[in-house]
């Protein structure tokens, strides 16, 4: 048995509140004022454990009799042998019993580039806006814009791309004490180039193979790409269990994906963005070949099927139903012969020109 | 269509009542007839006093609301108890006679129900009973069944002729105008009246000063001063051939109607394709086109210096569509191409401006009660000397089988500095119809051989015809 021994107060998620160091046995834990460590916690009793040696020379933890007693993974014991893994639940109190042997884990290596952080990403972000924006605007400029038209969209751009990136350095600094608002801005801006590379890319591929699906489906990769850069985002932000957050991000994606579908599908009956493949390119980016205007017609033929199935039927009106009809034909006459009276009286109706 | 239907849609005004009084006025002020006002025939007099114990006004009403969705006019014929009026006037009753049902007022202020009998959506035409007889004087000889009925007598051009109704909800009145011949913008002839005609005198009767009846008010020009149009009397002859007065009425419309509309396709379709499309040039490209009396043609050319790009177009498009409900009409046509030619962009600028022509012209829609979503097909083609991205939808009508519309839009893809795009829109054809009119019009776009330059070949402009207003009936 080896002293000192270190009482750790818990957070529910497993992160120290605070560390007591006891060079003394016994320890006593308790809501009272003659206690080693005093409670603040109403479910826990006065007088509600004490840590000490047993006869085996072991370190345990006993209940005091107290009410709601003392738990290890939601098992109710009278005492425990310490283990230094171990969290004991006191009322709402969380504990974790530690001697000077315990064996701490492996030091973990650093992955963090410490030197690529505040200025250095946050230029490289701010290059990579100015260049695809330029681009992308470039790009669509059939009217020979002037300067103005440009600055107009670079600023729109990186506007948003600082604010969002704000926002998330906000977050890392409540979070983790550190902005780090150079690194958000280069995912921010990453994400931005990712997409704009992938609608013009993916346009390219869908029309040099006739690939009408890429070109349809504009939105999934979207989502893919925006949930990437959360999970970016969220890493920077401080986040400690990268596999867990993974799979929250995907579930997400696939959400996403799944409710735009069947907003479209409500919409269009069809699961895809766009109607047909509409992006257009140079002819020297054609890889796929040409069909006939035979197997073209012969194409435009097997549709008919498909929307012959879409046509909704006509119900067949029963005798019962016509029954009902005449009576409120009869009823909506009479309502009509009053209505009409007195439309007639309020309406202006020219007289019948005089002889 | 730029034509008006005279179908006078009073859910407006009508429900805010006293708008009624508010709009007289202004009507007044902006439909002022130049002629009839300051001498009043004595013809018209005499006509109107025969006349005002036959005429009618027909209204739609919901069932449910009990309120007036609908108003326009309509006349008894000899002393029988049918009233003839436009199709139009009394489709909703056709179409959804579980929503709707129609009455009548005669000029006392007189209402009844009425019963819709027989309908002609071609001619937009259509038969009700009602329980009161006429008292003969809008005589319409005709000979039941299929026989070839008696002939009318000939109208000569500038002849005075009357039209009646009840315009704007307004009140009973005459117009005085003149017969001004036959218009063949449709696939069948409507007469010429330069008269007024307004909105509530739809499906009224139009005679001769002898008291004759010329034809029924079915339409006017918005876009032009009086010019009126009726529908001849020869085809209220055909359609009183086929209805009695003791007659049982069919109890669902639609498929009557669906047969009409498919026996108008076929007679359309057959004139479109009775003489393969004439060939126009733009800049290397062939484009086929159809010019015809009912078909028209416009050409425009945007080749502004400032612009980095020139775009030539042919746009043709029937003037002429079937009315079948306030959302649907049909038995229509339209071509057209678009020439982008480079000047200053860049080849994958100009890609871009390629696709900003090609995209966002097809949709579907899952959410329409007359047709269904589209489905599509598309590809990369060649066919003589061009090779183009084609894409072809086609939707159905929900109510009338047979019938599809069809729309094939096309882009060249042989050359990154010129881009020419077509576009074939029909509607309202039977599937083999519409497959047909695609191929065809397909295999009218080519292109020269290459290194031939020859000018540019576009309509002249008329620029009259771009601000036309192509509105909806109602």
């Amino acid at each position: 048995m080896s002293l000192p021994v270190f009482v750790e107060l818990l957070t529910p998620d497993g992160e120290v509140i605070h560390r007591n160091k006891f060079i003394q046995l016994p320890i006593r834990i308790g809501r009272a004022y003659d206690n080693d460590i005093i409670l603040d916690d109403p479910h826990t009793a006065a007088h509600h454990a004490q840590i000490e040696l047993n006869q085996l020379d072991e370190l345990v933890i006993n209940d005091l009799g107290s009410r709601n007693g003392i738990a290890q993974d939601n098992q109710r014991n009278d005492f425990f042998v310490v283990n230094g893994d171990a969290v004991y639940r006191l009322g709402h109190t969380r504990l974790r019993v530690r001697t000077a042997a315990y064996a701490v884990a492996d030091e973990v290596s650093d992955s963090t580039n410490h030197g690529w952080e505040g200025w250095r990403p946050a230029l490289l972000g701010g290059v990579l806006l100015v260049t695809i924006g330029l681009l992308s605007t470039w790009l669509s400029d059939l009217q020979q814009g002037t300067l103005s038209k440009y600055l107009l969209e670079l600023v729109s751009v990186i506007g948003f791309a600082i604010g969002w990136a704000g926002v998330w350095a906000l977050f890392s600094r409540l979070f983790n004490g550190h902005a780090r608002f150079g690194r958000h801005l280069l995912i921010v801006s990453s994400g931005l180039t990712v997409l704009e590379l992938w609608e013009f890319f993916s346009g390219a591929i869908a029309y040099a193979f006739s690939l009408e699906s890429l070109a349809t489906f504009t939105s999934p990769p979207v989502v893919v790409i925006c949930a990437f850069v959360l999970y970016f985002h969220l890493l920077t932000t401080g986040n400690k269990r990268p596999q867990r957050l993974k799979y929250y991000l995907a579930g997400l994606a696939i959400l996403g994906i799944g409710i735009t579908m069947a907003k479209q599908y409500q919409a269009s009956n069809h699961l895809a963005d766009e109607l047909y493949l509409s992006n257009l390119y140079p002819p020297a980016l054609r890889i796929s070949s040409d069909k006939s205007l035979e197997s073209f017609t012969t194409n435009i033929n097997a549709l008919k099927t498909k929307v012959d199935d879409e046509r909704k039927e006509n119900p067949e009106k029963g005798a019962d139903k016509n029954v009902i009809e005449k009576i409120i034909d009869d009823s909506e006459e009479e309502d009509a012969a009053t209505s009409t009276e007195s439309s007639s009286s309020s309406s202006a109706i020219p007289a019948v020109p005089s002889t | 269509m730029k034509f008006r239907s005279l179908l006078l849609p009073l859910a407006i005004s009508f429900s805010l009542g006293s708008n009624a009084q508010a709009l007289k006025p202004q009507q007044g002020k902006t439909e002022q007839p130049p002629a009839p006002v300051q001498a009043p025939s004595s013809t018209a007099q005499q006509l109107y006093a025969n006349a005002q114990q036959d005429l009618l006004q027909l209204r739609v009403l919901t069932k449910s609301g009990n309120s007036q969705s609908s108003v326009g006019s309509g006349f008894l014929i000899g002393t029988s108890n049918l009233v003839v009026t436009n199709y139009h006037v009394v489709s909703q009753i056709a179409l959804e006679p579980d929503i709707y049902f129609g009455e009548y007022k005669d000029t006392k202020g007189k209402s009844g129900a009425i019963e819709l009998l027989a309908v002609d959506v071609l001619h937009d035409l259509a038969v009700v009973r009602v329980n009161i007889n006429g008292t003969g004087f809008f005589n319409v000889p005709f000979t039941a069944g299929d026989q070839p009925q008696p002939a009318l007598a000939p109208l000569q051009q500038g002849q005075h002729l009357y039209s009646l109704g009840n315009p704007l909800d307004l009140g009973f009145t005459i117009s005085e105008g003149t017969y001004n011949g036959e218009s063949h913008r449709g696939f069948s002839a409507q007469l010429m009246f330069t008269g007024p005609v307004n909105p509530g005198m739809s499906g009224g009767p139009n005679v001769t000063a002898s008291g004759h009846l010329a034809g029924v008010n079915v339409a006017h020009r918005r876009d032009g001063e009086l010019v009126s149009f009726l529908v001849p009397a020869m085809y209220v002859q055909q359609l009183l051939a086929k209805v009695s007065p003791d007659m049982k009425p069919p109890k669902d419309f639609n498929p009557t109607i669906g047969e009409q509309l498919l026996q108008h396709q076929t007679v359309m379709v057959d004139k479109l394709l009775e003489k393969p499309f004439s060939i126009k040039q733009l800049g290397p490209y062939q484009v086929p086109v159809r010019e015809s009396e009912q078909v028209r043609c416009w050409g425009n050319t945007d080749n502004s210096e400032k612009k980095a790009y020139s775009i030539d177009s042919i746009n043709c498009s029937m003037e002429s569509a079937i009315f079948v409900s306030g959302e649907l009409q049909t038995g229509h046509l339209s071509m057209h191409h678009k020439f982008a030619q480079n000047k200053k962009l860049n080849t994958m600028q100009f890609a871009k401006l390629a696709t900003n022509l090609y995209n966002g012209q097809v949709y579907s829609t899952a959410k329409s009660e007359t047709i269904t979503p589209a489905y599509c097909t598309e590809d990369f083609i060649a066919h003589k000397n061009i090779s183009l991205r084609a894409l072809v939808c086609t939707e159905a009508y929900h109510k009338f089988k047979e019938l599809y519309d069809f729309t094939l839009i096309t882009a060249s893809t042989d050359d990154s500095e010129k881009s020419l795009q077509s576009m074939i829109n029909i509607q309202g054809v039977s599937y083999a119809n519409g497959v047909k009119l695609i191929t065809e019009f397909l295999q009218g776009i080519d292109r020269t051989a290459v290194n031939d330059t020859s000018p540019k070949d576009v309509p002249t402009s008329l620029p009259t015809s771009s601000a036309n207003p192509t509105e909806a009936a109602q």
